[in-house]
């Protein structure tokens, strides 16, 4: 393995790098330093600095970090971020230097100030594709359910992005299962985003900075997950001065604090919300001892120690809980932490250090009564990571780093409650798995017109003890009849280990600077599945490591793109299509049981899958009228073969006997148009309207009487499909006159599923509750009517 | 103490959002499959056994069991053939008196009017377990204790026998009416109360409009509620499981996904090929109680 990677960086170096050095020997300096807002502190991610005599330049880091190296002359820097005015500096680069860069918000500016802005082509220029970023502030003029700005039902409105159904907990990317997204807070992994069972995520929009979604074309950096990376970035908070934002709604309300600590040096941001549907509970007769709320609470805090050293602790904790009186309770949540130091080697090296602390526990259980109960289940994963950014010249830069991330694994417990509990303690066995990764990529401009992209990963996965293994019959697990013997592993030891390769490589090729061609190859590896049967994931999915019997799962993914900007970028268009194939992917056997099993590989079953499609979108970046059309056709579908052993003929069969069949995910077409229109100062409305083919099902075979029920029999998966989904929401949003007023407010109001679609969120079967000899098919609608809202946002 | 926690979160997802409309379907008729229903129990009393077909689901009409009555129906005990389940026109049931034998393997032997032969897996007639007291209570309160708003409570108390693998499925009789409704499966393996005392152990519960209904309809103006305790095989249990998963764990974001539910009766001679079904055994133990509001 040393070899390989040996192998790769000597490549890297020889083919690609040192070349492109060479060509550069002459005397020269660097430029380096953060591009901030200027009138909080915050750092700006993905602000350009472009050379204008060269047509070129550079990018700030998620640090907000840039460096330019150049020959000794004088320049005209350009430096550019969307919603904000450009700032132009010209000098002669005769010495290394740092410069900070200031920029002011264009809504802060008379109008008659505002510069606008430089090309916005970054589409083209940059070699990433596949990538979705949306700004916070586009995210809150989506309308949505209840008014309340979420960022993951937001990208679902980009191409190649879905969910199994309205409410539904996580999302799907181009054929991948919730599970094979990596969702990062700040660099903390988030093991389940929802609250309130799927219908919000966990993201507070007032703490979030900056939100990317890597579909394909995967930076070497991340690693863990077969289909995309969302890397969400808290905000630093306002170092400049004190100041608040909050909005109240009709299901929860926000408010978040930042400011200095020390002015220009240290900041801080806390932000929280919470539901408040149990107030409202507790002043009825019959539900005033039942509970359901949730709440989330961000906090941060940046110190820019000196212009070489920053250092930022930020952490997350959110719970959702419910209750029924004495009868029932349950409650879930994700806790995050992490540290972590950006410090400026030199001018070209930037070197970030991180870590992490992230924890996802639920319980349940009957609080009192002679059944009283509690289950409980947990995963803790702890990491650290040493990242480097090696700004080589204004045409290469290498990334570069090491990662080591220990998982610890707490299936579940139940245990009695009381002095004598009827009830007898229950663990399944607890798993821990340790990830060394290593990784390097490089990015790199080789003429004008032909950028590269290109990088490995590495990661050896360890599934270590303490563990008890079972070891069965036929080599494979079947059933818990079948276990000859128990192999016990002392705690370091290790059960399985699987390693590999993950290649990432992209291309874009410049036709013009209108438009260009890109294309990108990843390879991704998987070691932690989780395990859910329902069709909506529930919170209280447990996540299994690859071991012994549970292999990592593998992808590898293809795509070609088209850009194009028309009108000078006020338009953009993109196309792409993919394909990716998967392996080692889990699906279960029918009725597997899957909570509170020692014994879960004996549910499980492993296939092949593959997805491919077309993404269309096209977009409206600038004027009073904003927005996009995004269209995706894909197909989606998995192959479990099943194995042969003894007579356990269910799985000797797999599903569907073997052949294709569609995911529950798996969704023709995907149509979202979003329009927003600035009317005035005071006045904006937005709307946007969905269509989507309906999710694959299972309609029965036929139907038979036993036992007084009448049961359906089901036998081919997903060869049918439920009827289409379409939805219309639009809000108005109305901002109350500044200057009569101690602070910023605006008022909005809406409606969700305008004309009260009945969207069917799945097709069951079922006997009449009025008369048990009918059958019926019965269609499950999640809101199937118009939902107004209004929210109440300020700021001062 | 159900354990049945995708249950609570149905229960719960419902309230919290949704609407259910019925929409017209229209199914294929399937292949005709053999359908499978008795047991043989460890009581001296006459057993039942019902052979059907594999309809369309949507047929609406009562199950036709005189589909096979010349079938020739037998009992097989530990791999003998023992004795011969007769068809009485008049319950369209194939009839047997017997009385299983704690710890024999049972299994039915069905060949068809065709000459296709079924026989079923054969399964452990387990050693019974008694309950050791069984009474009601009456909650006055308005809506019942629970969210399922139960008014009557049938509670017991039972001893749980030492070793893990014991399985249970309770069975409830309102005057003489069998429960049947899926929502009244009810069973649950040993490992959570193995070797325990099981005291004041909910085993069913009415609303008190049910509970008047009932005692108007009674002849004698009783409502007498009868718990039969069932010790049933792992392979029983989980096809117990499968059943209520596909009929109650449905209709909503956290429904499980349709499943086969495979049976124990095979085509003879061919392990693939199953018939629709399950033929078990039912080591059981009864006790009523008298319910007066």
């Amino acid at each position: 393995m040393k070899l390989i990677i040996h192998s790769f960086l000597t490549l890297l170096i020889i083919g690609f790098i040192s070349p492109a050095l060479a060509q550069e020997k002459a005397e020269k300096y660097t430029l380096s330093g953060y591009v901030r807002d200027a009138t909080t502190g915050e750092d700006l991610i993905g602000a350009t600095i472009k050379v204008q005599q060269l047509g070129t330049g550079a990018a700030t880091n998620v640090y907000g970090f840039y460096s330019l190296t150049l020959k000794k002359e004088f320049y005209t820097f350009e430096v550019s971020y969307i919603g904000y005015q450009s700032f132009i500096d010209s000098f002669t680069l005769d010495h290394s230097k740092t410069l900070n860069f200031s920029l002011t918000p264009s809504d802060q500016m008379l109008e008659e100030f505002v510069v606008s802005a430089v090309r916005d082509d970054r589409n083209i220029t940059d070699v990433q594709m596949s990538v979705e970023k949306m700004s916070i502030s586009t995210i809150k003029d989506i309308p949505q359910l209840l008014g309340e700005a979420d960022i993951i039902k937001s990208i679902q409105l980009r191409p190649g992005v879905t969910s199994v159904g309205e409410g539904a907990s996580g999302f799907n990317v181009r054929g991948g299962n919730i599970d094979q997204n990596l969702i990062l807070l700040d660099e903390s992994p988030i093991f389940n985003s929802s609250h309130l069972f799927g219908f919000f995520s966990v993201f507070n929009p007032d703490a979030i900075k900056d939100v990317t979604l890597y579909k394909g074309g995967i930076p070497s950096k991340y690693g863990g997950r077969l289909s995309s990376v969302m890397d969400v970035r808290q905000r630093d908070g306002n170092d400049k001065k004190f100041s608040a934002r909050g909005g109240l709604g009709l299901l929860f309300s926000r408010l978040t604090l930042e400011g200095p600590l020390v002015k220009d040096k240290v900041s801080f941001l806390v932000s929280g919300r919470r539901s408040y549907a149990d107030l409202f509970l507790k002043l009825t007769e019959d539900f005033k001892d039942n509970s359901a709320y949730f709440y989330d609470f961000n906090a941060k805090v940046s110190w820019k120690i000196n212009d070489k050293n920053r250092l930022f602790a930020s952490g997350y904790f959110g719970k959702d809980v419910f209750g029924f009186g004495e009868d029932f309770n349950m409650k879930w949540g994700n806790a995050t932490g992490n540290l972590r130091w950006n410090h400026i080697i030199n001018d070209k090296l930037f070197v970030n250090v991180t870590g992490v602390y992230s924890d996802y526990s639920y319980s349940l259980g009957v609080p009192s009564g002679a059944s009283a109960f509690e289950w409980s289940s947990r995963i803790i994963n702890t990491e650290g990571k040493v990242d480097f950014s090696h700004f080589l010249s204004p045409k290469i830069t290498l990334d570069y780093g090491v990662e080591y991330q220990n998982y610890q694994f707490y299936p579940g417990e139940v245990k009695g409650l009381g002095d004598n509990p009827n009830i007898n303690t229950i663990t399944v066995q607890k798993e821990t798995a340790i990830m060394p990764s290593i990784y390097v990529g490089s990015t790199h401009e080789v003429t004008k017109k032909l950028k590269l992209q290109y990088g490995l990963r590495y990661t050896h996965y360890f599934n270590v003890g303490p563990y008890n293994l079972d070891i069965y019959k036929y080599g494979v697990p079947t059933v818990k009849e079948d276990i000859t013997e128990v192999v016990n592993y002392q705690k370091g030891e290790v059960v399985a280990q699987f390693g590999g390769l993950e290649p990432r490589f992209a291309v874009n090729y410049m036709l013009s600077n209108k438009n260009s061609i890109k294309a990108s190859y990843q390879r991704t590896k998987q070691y932690l599945h989780l395990i859910s049967n329902t069709t909506s994931a529930t919170p209280i999915d447990i996540w299994k490591p690859a071991g012994y019997y549970v292999d990592p799962a593998t992808a590898d993914q293809v795509a070609l793109g088209y850009f194009r900007n028309f009108k000078n970028n006020v338009y953009e268009l993109s196309t792409e299509i993919y394909y990716k194939d998967m392996r080692n992917l889990v699906d279960y056997r029918n009725g597997a049981e899957l909570l509170l099993n020692d014994n879960i590989e004996t549910e499980l079953l492993s296939g092949d899958g593959n997805s491919y499609g077309l993404e269309l979108m096209i977009s409206k970046k600038k004027g009073n009228l904003t927005g996009w059309i995004a269209y995706t056709l894909s197909r989606t579908t998995m192959q479990v073969e099943g194995f042969v052993a003894g007579d356990y003929t269910a799985a000797a069969n797999g599903i569907n006997e073997g052949k294709p069949y569609a995911t529950n995910w798996d969704k023709t077409h995907d149509l979202a148009v979003v329009a927003m229109y600035e009317i005035s100062d005071k006045w904006k409305v937005s709307g946007n309207f969905i269509f989507m083919t309906g999710r694959p099902a299972t309609y029965p075979n036929g139907g038979y009487a036993w036992d007084g029920k009448v049961i359906p029999d089901y036998r081919t998966r997903n060869a049918a499909r439920i009827p289409s989904t379409h939805r219309l929401d639009f809000s108005a949003t109305y901002t109350f006159d500044k200057e009569k007023r101690a602070w910023d407010s605006s008022l909005s109001f809406g409606l969700y599923n305008a004309y009260g679609n009945k969207n069917p969120y799945s097709i069951y079967f079922a006997q009449s509750t009025e008369n048990p000899v009918l059958t019926e098919a019965k269609q499950l609608s999640i809101i199937g009517i118009p939902v107004p809202f209004v929210t109440y946002n300020f700021k001062f | 103490m159900k354990f049945n926690i995708y249950a609570f979160i149905l229960l719960l997802a419902i309230s919290l959002t949704s609407c259910t409309d019925v929409i017209d379907l229209t199914l294929d008729d399937p292949e005709p499959v053999l359908v499978v229903d008795g047991y043989i129990s460890n009581i001296d009393t006459i057993q039942y056994l019902k052979l059907s077909s594999l309809e369309n689901y949507f047929s609406q009409q009562a199950p036709n069991y005189a589909i096979y009555k010349t079938a020739k129906v037998y009992l097989i005990e530990n791999g003998i053939r023992v004795d011969t389940f007769i068809y009485e026109p008049t319950t369209t049931q194939f009839e047997i008196r017997y009385e299983g034998i704690v710890a024999n393997e049972y299994q039915v032997d069905i060949t068809l009017p065709d000459g296709t032969r079924y026989i079923s897996a054969a399964e452990l007639m387990e050693d019974p377990v008694p309950i050791d007291s069984l009474w009601a209570e009456i909650n006055e309160s308005p809506g019942g204790p629970g969210p399922q708003g139960e008014d009557v409570v049938v509670l017991m108390n039972t001893m749980e026998p030492a070793g893990i693998g014991d399985n249970y499925q309770w069975k409830t009789y309102v005057n003489e009416e069998y429960q049947n409704a899926a929502f009244d499966l009810f069973f649950v393996d040993d490992r959570f109360v193995d070797g325990q005392p099981v005291n004041d152990f909910e085993v069913f519960g009415m609303s008190g409009k049910k509970y008047d209904e009932y005692k108007a309809d009674s002849p004698n103006g009783k409502v007498i509620v009868r718990i039969e305790q069932i010790k049933i095989t792992y392979r029983y249990l989980n096809y117990l499981e499968l059943v209520f998963q596909q009929l109650v764990q449905i209709g909503s974001p956290f429904a499980a996904p349709p499943a086969e539910i495979r049976g124990n009766i095979y085509k003879q001679g061919e392990n693939e090929v199953l018939a629709l079904g399950f033929f078990y055994t039912a080591s059981l133990d009864s006790k009523s109680v008298d319910i007066e509001k």
